[in-house]
């Protein structure tokens, strides 16, 4: 594989440790996404058609961060949060540069939620090693064959509309 | 870097619209959100200075059906043109799939378009890429101004390289050349994804080979 593939397996896997997290620290949703911000597993499901642009955003501010952590001499932060009056964001990066976010409100506190990341990010080590040893050793073994649907255009306008 | 999810049968990629300064890049992202179907696109994110200059990156994320089986979704981002931020042109070029460089139709612009290419290998090759190992096309922008550069002489200074890739004119306020762009980048990484992982190709559209206009 190119890229970076997950099976069916590990996606249950992964989806049920953020479940329990998202159970235990009072969470309204947990997602993993990688840095480039692609989404690897969540808990809920898109309803607002926002979960890519919240994935990008936070990819993008943890790079910031970890740049801004470099110039002051510091190699990484590890986690960023950021504080809303109804609405909170904690990220947490773990192995192979996985973040973890979790979104919440009124109803825990930062320091559960934080104690209960770290916690599942430390379990969740193990299952990521596991998928990145996998996608290392033969990716081509996935025994699925892409192909490019017959005649088809990835994008075209909207039905009556020019651009 | 393409994800692959099993699971939930999806594959992303990442599309990065990169060039000078004010050369179009955030109108091609704005062009297509407004006419691409409701059904396929998601909200679009742009983080932008007061002065309405992108100050870290846009953000259009695009779902498509060409892969049988699968959602194939396409992260469009664009770069901050602006000289001070390179730092962030190098972040947001990281694990990139494909690239459209944008350049400046206009004679006055030259050098921004040289510079801003050689800019965009010099990051490629912070993050250990090289342009030869990445998808990329590059789009003549703003042709409908009146002193504008022909493309030959655009594809003179920019097509450069050994390998000559694919070029397209266009207008970006109007919609010229911009679905054009986007459907064959997206078409290129897919092969490209296809090739890699040694599966059969099949029904790649012709065109999808990297030739040069004429």
């Amino acid at each position: 594989m190119s890229g970076f593939a997950i099976s069916e397996a590990q996606s249950k896997k992964l989806h049920s440790a953020l479940h329990d997290l998202s159970v235990q620290a009072e969470a309204k949703s947990v997602f993993m996404s990688d840095r480039g911000g692609n989404i690897i597993a969540q808990t809920s499901q898109d309803q607002d058609g926002t979960i890519d642009n919240v994935a990008a955003l936070a990819a993008g501010s943890f790079c910031a961060t970890r740049e801004l952590a470099r110039m002051i001499g510091e190699p990484e932060f590890h986690s960023i949060f950021h504080q809303g009056e109804r609405a909170n964001i904690y990220i947490q990066s773990t192995v192979f540069d996985i973040l973890i976010l979790v979104l919440f409100g009124k109803e825990t506190t930062p320091g559960l939620v934080k104690l209960y990341t770290e916690k599942t990010c430390l379990e969740l080590g193990t299952l990521l090693e596991e998928v990145m040893k996998q996608n290392a050793a033969d990716a081509s073994s996935q025994p699925v064959t892409f192909k490019i649907a017959e005649n088809a255009q990835p994008f075209a306008v909207k039905k009556g509309d020019t651009p | 870097m393409s994800f692959v999810n099993f699971a939930r049968k999806e594959i992303s990629f990442k599309i990065v619209y990169y060039g000078p300064p004010r050369c179009g890049k955030t109108t091609n992202l704005e062009c297509i959100h407004r006419s691409i179907p409701d059904d396929v696109k998601g909200q679009m994110t742009m983080l932008s200075t007061q002065q309405d200059r992108t100050l870290y990156f846009d953000f259009l994320p695009l779902k498509s059906d060409i892969i049988s089986g699968f959602t194939s979704k396409f992260q469009l981002y664009t770069v901050p043109g602006q000289p001070i931020y390179n730092e962030t042109r190098r972040l947001v070029l990281n694990g990139v799939d494909g690239i459209v460089f944008v350049g400046d139709s206009q004679w006055s612009e030259m050098r921004a378009n040289v510079d801003s290419f050689q800019n965009m290998e010099e990051n490629l090759a912070k993050q250990n890429m090289k342009l030869d190992d990445v998808p990329y096309i590059l789009q003549y922008n703003k042709r409908d101004l009146p002193s504008v550069a022909p493309s030959y002489y655009m594809d003179f200074s920019l097509n450069r390289r050994e390998a000559k890739v694919h070029f397209f004119e266009s207008i970006a306020t109007e919609g010229v050349g911009i679905f054009e762009s986007l459907n064959l980048i997206s078409r290129l990484v897919i092969a490209k994804f296809i090739e890699e992982n040694n599966m059969p190709v099949v029904d790649v559209p012709s065109d999808v080979s990297v030739s040069a206009d004429s």
